[in-house]
Order: structure tokens, then sequence, then C-alpha cells
């Protein structure tokens, strides 16, 4: 039986990979039973997916960047 | 609108000669394709290899074929120019940050037989567009995405935006996978904790 700080550990890894056989059978059955870890879990997916929402936003470029590229790229040799 | 719908219809105009389309297009791209580089060779030539990336782009556009996704292509584009500068610079990546221990969970929450004994608390604000109310709570996410390590944003973002492979994560970025997964749980572990304690006492 997995421990709660090793589902911890592994609750990040298991969301890109689910895994499979054994091991995944320890890892569902760990959560079915454990609460906190549910808890831990949701908290991870609801972070990361509120902090992903947000650096869409974030990382946009401004306008006058965006100038100073389409410039650079004007002035490039052999720009079509 | 979901980003490879909007994808397509900037392709769209992008290749139908519209010139408005690649001011968007580098508005939309130049910040996360800087993060791709940064992560790679660094701070100092990041600006260069991006304007040298986005020169390819510009010729190559209309060629594209769309077997991948248009962000994938370009991430990959920029990605081989910041490797070709690595190697004529003869800079070593630096791997510092990867070589540390594997993130965790700070041991004073867990009894010594690995259950937890500071156990996560009941989050009054449980998704993200109630999170994403929370003014100062954005604050606080801005200042830690911007504070992440490049390698830890690089990884965040192509995985948890770009929806990436592991796999061609660890490509794009001269890493190994198992590495990605560290750099990626410890991106993730950081913005739990800015949540976290925002729910728990209303600040940063």
């Amino acid at each position: 039986m997995l421990s709660c700080k090793e589902v911890s550990h592994l609750a990040s890894d298991h969301l890109d990979n689910p895994p499979r056989g054994w091991a995944g059978l320890q890892f569902k059955m760990h959560l079915m039973i454990c609460g906190p870890c549910r808890r831990f879990r949701q908290h991870l997916v609801t972070s990361r997916d509120t902090a992903a929402r947000l650096a869409r936003q974030l990382w946009q470029e401004d306008n006058d960047t965006a100038t100073r590229i389409l410039d650079k790229i004007d002035e490039s040799p052999g720009k079509k | 609108m979901s980003q490879v719908t909007q994808d397509d219809a900037l392709l769209e105009r992008l290749q139908s000669g519209d010139n408005a389309a690649f001011r968007d297009l580098i508005v939309r791209y130049n910040q996360r394709l800087l993060i791709v580089a940064r992560a790679i060779i660094g701070d100092v030539f990041a600006e260069d290899v991006v304007q040298e990336a986005w020169t390819s782009i510009f010729r190559a556009i209309n060629r594209f074929e769309g077997r991948s996704a248009l962000s994938t292509w370009m991430i990959q584009i920029v990605s081989n120019e910041a490797k070709s500068r690595l190697r004529k610079e003869k800079r070593h990546m630096n791997v510092a940050d990867t070589e540390q221990l594997p993130a965790a969970l700070a041991e004073s929450r867990f009894a010594a037989d690995g259950h937890w004994q500071i156990p996560p608390a009941h989050w009054e604000l449980g998704t993200p567009e109630r999170l994403l109310e929370e003014d100062q709570l954005r604050c606080c996410i801005e200042h830690t995405l911007t504070l992440l390590p490049e390698n830890q944003k690089a990884v965040f973002m192509l995985r948890d935006i770009e929806q990436m492979p592991l796999s061609d994560i660890a490509d794009q970025l001269l890493l190994s996978e198992s590495n990605v997964r560290v750099l990626l749980h410890r991106a993730r572990l950081k913005l739990l904790d800015v949540v976290d304690h925002f729910q728990e006492t209303g600040e940063c």
C-alpha cells in the first residue's frame, strides 16, 4: 500500500502518465480510501489549470515589440 | 475559441497574405518562444535567437503544411535556432536546477509513517473561474509565474499550455524525460502553494 507521502510525490506525474497495471491499481486504491490525497490531487489540478489560463493571458507580447520584430524581418537579407 | 481553432483561423489569414496576421502571430507567441529560447540558451542570447526564428517562420509560413500544430512547428524552429546558437557559443546549459533533489511537499506535513500530519485544507474557491475572479490572487500567480526558473517555466508552458508530450518537451529543451517530470512537478507545487496560502490567509 502506498503512503500519502508517496502518493503526493507521484500525483503530478500521474496527471501526465496515468499508471497502468499494479502501480495504477495501488494509486487508485489509495485515492479511493484517502480523502486528503483526493483533495491534494484536486488542488494540484485546479491550481495548474488556473495558472495555465492566467499564463495564456499574461504571456502575450505588446504591439511595440511586435513592430520591432517586423522591422527587423524587413531589414533582413533575402526578405521576400 | 480554443487555441487550435484560433491558430487555424490565423493560419488561413497568414497564408492568404494578410499582413496584419503575422503581427497577431507575434503578439500571441513571442513571449512563449522567448521562454523556450531562455530555457535552452539563457537570457543573453534568447532575444536574438527568437528574432532569427521569426525571420525563418516568416519565410516558411506559406510552406507550412499543418502536419503538426502551428505552435509546435514554431517551437521546433526556435528550439533548433537556440540549439544551433548553443553549439556556436560553445556554452553549456545551466543544469543546476535539475540537479537538485526532486521537489516534494514539506516533510513536516507527513507523519513518520508517511501519512498526512497536516492534510490539505478545504478550498473555499474551488474552480479556476472562481479563483481568477480574485484580483490579488491573480497578482500572486502572475508573480510566481514570472519568478519561476526558466526551465520550470518552459516545461510548464509546453506541457500545461501547449499540451506537448513529455518526450517532445525533453527533445526541445535538451533535457532528460525524468528531469522534465521533476521540473513540471516543482512548478506545479509552487503554483499550488500560492493558491493554498491565499485560500488560508487571503493574501500572497
